[in-house]
């Protein structure tokens, strides 16, 4: 027995070792992780913001007034009625 | 062994190590075990910070997906005391500054306000630790006014004051997440060391509205307004078989993307008024439902009725009009005498029926009720005058949503501003399909024929009525100020949407509802109808 609790010591000692730089690894892992994380949300508020941006555009160029105040003063349209349909 | 016994000094050297190595173990077990956890908690306290992820509130669509109010993110540049001078230039370099000079800044002070991602990131390079960024939300409202009084608007704190924002802020806010993360060299949080309190993302609201024909819907009332004179005006257009609202415009209104606008109420929902002749089609159907007269039953009207020295008389001598015809005509001697024929108790009770006096079930901030005159010893004059709209009240989301039932077959049903919403929607048969079939046959020769006739189509058969209301002022009977009153249902014989319009304030020139709602109605119905794809006739 004598003879081998110098090996085992030394066995789970190189464990905790490794173990430790496991440790440590994983702990990196998780900054990244969690860095990575923020800078995505960060991100995907500033895509939140183009496609808000987008969409007003959209519906501002798409918007009836827009489209009307350029019908009537640009290409000088009038309304008409549709016409009856039998 | 042997040989350490023999070199006794190799001996010591080895008893030495591994006395210096078990006491390192001793040591480390020593402080992982024993002061491990004081030592982590002190090195967190020192690295560590509390910090409240608020969640950027949620926006609201038109049922089309169009933004109505959305939140739009950017970054507050703060000088903490002791910035220098060449560390502001550098930041003037960046970004226009707006003609702000440097001075010593004593305190946390704002240099420039909603801070572009772009900018936010210039800033963050040029890694001056004298500078502050914090994170806010703007709101912002595309439409602006068009639907400002509905959708309302949110303060600087987030929190909804107004409209549908202050009725579903609960919703659109969620709820801050607060956290315990720790932070590197640079303040910058690098791990999430514990939850103090779950948060709750806020979510987005679609409502029923379409914002094209809220624009047409807005754009004609305000016309309508100005041309007539009117100082103020409503209009509300509902889906009758989806039970939504489409459009609830409301005049005068606010800019809400303006921080010094001045709040104008949302008048379909708080503008409760004495409706006038538009109640007529209600008592009407009251009296065929309790079997007390017929669609085409013929009444014999006198020019005038003396009740106690109060005259009631109409425009003309009629002699005898069947009972659709006093709806096309808008007689007051005929609404009269259906009052008398129902008596007080049917009559208010008929009126509750459809919803008058009653809550609307709709998820706003306040709503009027509207109100009847339910005294005990009612007067015949009073009896008289509640058939044709004076001593009772409504909204006219009342008065839209108790019209409504005419074109769902007798039944009341509660209209959603909100799509999924999870309420139940309430429906209840509260007169028979024939009275409702009766009643909108009346209400089409009030438009083919009648005091409606100006909102009459060349391309759709919609069915009406007319109201005009004199305003009462200071317990008297104001005639120089005026409410016209339209409400229609077509296009026939789908009778999908419902459309309510009134225009408040008009003078003594041109005032009726036949005169000035009809016409505002004929203008948007035929929009809405063609924008909507229904079939010219």
């Amino acid at each position: 027995m004598k003879n081998y609790f110098l090996p085992i010591i030394f066995f789970q000692l190189v464990i905790i070792t490794y173990l430790s730089f496991i440790l440590v690894d994983v702990r990196w892992e998780i900054r990244s992780s969690f860095k990575m994380q923020e800078a995505l949300v960060a991100q995907n508020q500033e895509l939140e913001n183009l496609y808000y941006q987008l969409l007003t555009e959209e519906f501002f160029l798409n918007s009836p007034a827009r489209i009307e105040k350029k019908a009537k003063e640009d290409l000088g349209m009038i309304k008409v009625r549709p016409k009856k349909v039998k | 062994m042997n040989i350490y016994y023999k070199n006794w000094r190799l001996f010591l050297i080895f008893l030495f190590l591994f006395l210096s190595i078990l006491s390192i173990l001793v040591r480390i077990i020593y402080v992982q075990v024993e002061q491990g956890n004081f030592l982590l908690q002190k090195g967190n306290n020192q690295n560590s910070s509390e910090r409240i992820i608020e969640f950027k509130r949620g926006s609201i669509f038109d049922k089309n997906g169009i933004p109505l109010a959305i939140s739009i993110t950017g970054f507050d540049l703060f000088a903490l005391s002791g910035l220098k001078q060449d560390d502001f230039l550098r930041i003037q370099n960046i970004i226009n500054l707006e003609g702000l000079k440097y001075e010593n800044f004593d305190k946390k002070s704002l240099i420039k306000k909603s801070l572009s991602f772009d900018e936010m990131r210039k800033i963050r390079s040029l890694k001056i630790d004298r500078l502050e960024l914090e994170k806010n939300y703007k709101r912002h409202y595309p439409l602006g006014e068009q639907v400002a009084p509905l959708v309302g608007f949110s303060g600087k704190d987030g929190y909804g004051l107004e409209g549908l924002e202050k009725s579903y802020n609960a919703i659109l806010t969620g709820k801050p997440l607060r956290e315990k993360v720790l932070k590197d060299g640079a303040r910058s949080a690098i791990e999430r060391l514990e939850i103090l309190e779950f948060g709750e993302k806020s979510k987005d609201i679609y409502l029923t509205i379409d914002s094209n024909i809220q624009y047409i819907a807005y754009k004609y009332l305000v016309e309508a307004i100005k041309n007539n004179d009117g100082t103020a005006g409503t209009v509300i257009i509902l889906d009758n078989s989806a039970k939504e609202v489409l459009a609830l415009a409301s005049y005068p209104s606010y800019n809400p993307n303006n921080p010094m606008r001045s709040i104008k109420k949302n008048r379909a929902f708080l503008e409760s008024y004495e409706p006038g002749s538009i109640v007529k089609p209600l008592a009407l159907a009251g009296a065929i439902e309790n079997n007390l007269i017929d669609i085409d039953t013929e009444m014999e009207l006198p020019i005038k009725i003396d009740i106690g020295g109060n005259i009631i008389n109409d425009r003309k001598k009629y002699g005898k009009l069947k009972a659709f015809e006093v709806i096309k005509e808008s007689s007051q001697v005929g609404a009269t005498q259906i009052s008398f024929l129902l008596g007080a108790d049917r009559l208010i009770e008929n009126y509750k029926k459809f919803g008058f006096s009653k809550p609307v079930n709709i998820n706003f901030p306040s709503t009027s009720f509207g109100e009847i005159n339910t005294r005990e010893e009612i007067s015949d004059i009073e009896i008289a005058t509640l058939g044709y709209g004076y001593g009772l009240t409504a909204t006219p989301f009342q008065i839209s949503q108790a019209y409504a039932i005419f074109a769902n077959h007798g039944f009341y049903n509660d209209f959603r501003i909100i799509k999924d919403d999870e309420y139940p929607i309430f429906s209840e048969q509260v007169i028979r399909e024939s009275t409702a079939k009766n009643i909108l046959f009346a209400m089409t020769e009030v438009v083919e024929n009648g005091t409606g006739i100006l909102a009459k189509s060349k391309n759709y058969d919609v069915s009406g009525k007319t109201g005009t209301t004199e305003k009462l002022r200071d317990g008297n009977y104001k005639s120089s100020s005026y409410t016209a009153s339209f409400i229609g249902i077509g296009p026939n014989p789908s009778n999908n949407l419902t459309i309510f319009v009134n225009i408040d304030g008009l003078g003594s020139q041109k005032y009726s509802g036949g005169s000035v709602a009809a016409p505002l109605f004929k203008n948007i119905s035929n929009d809405v109808f063609a924008y909507m794809g229904y079939f010219n006739k």
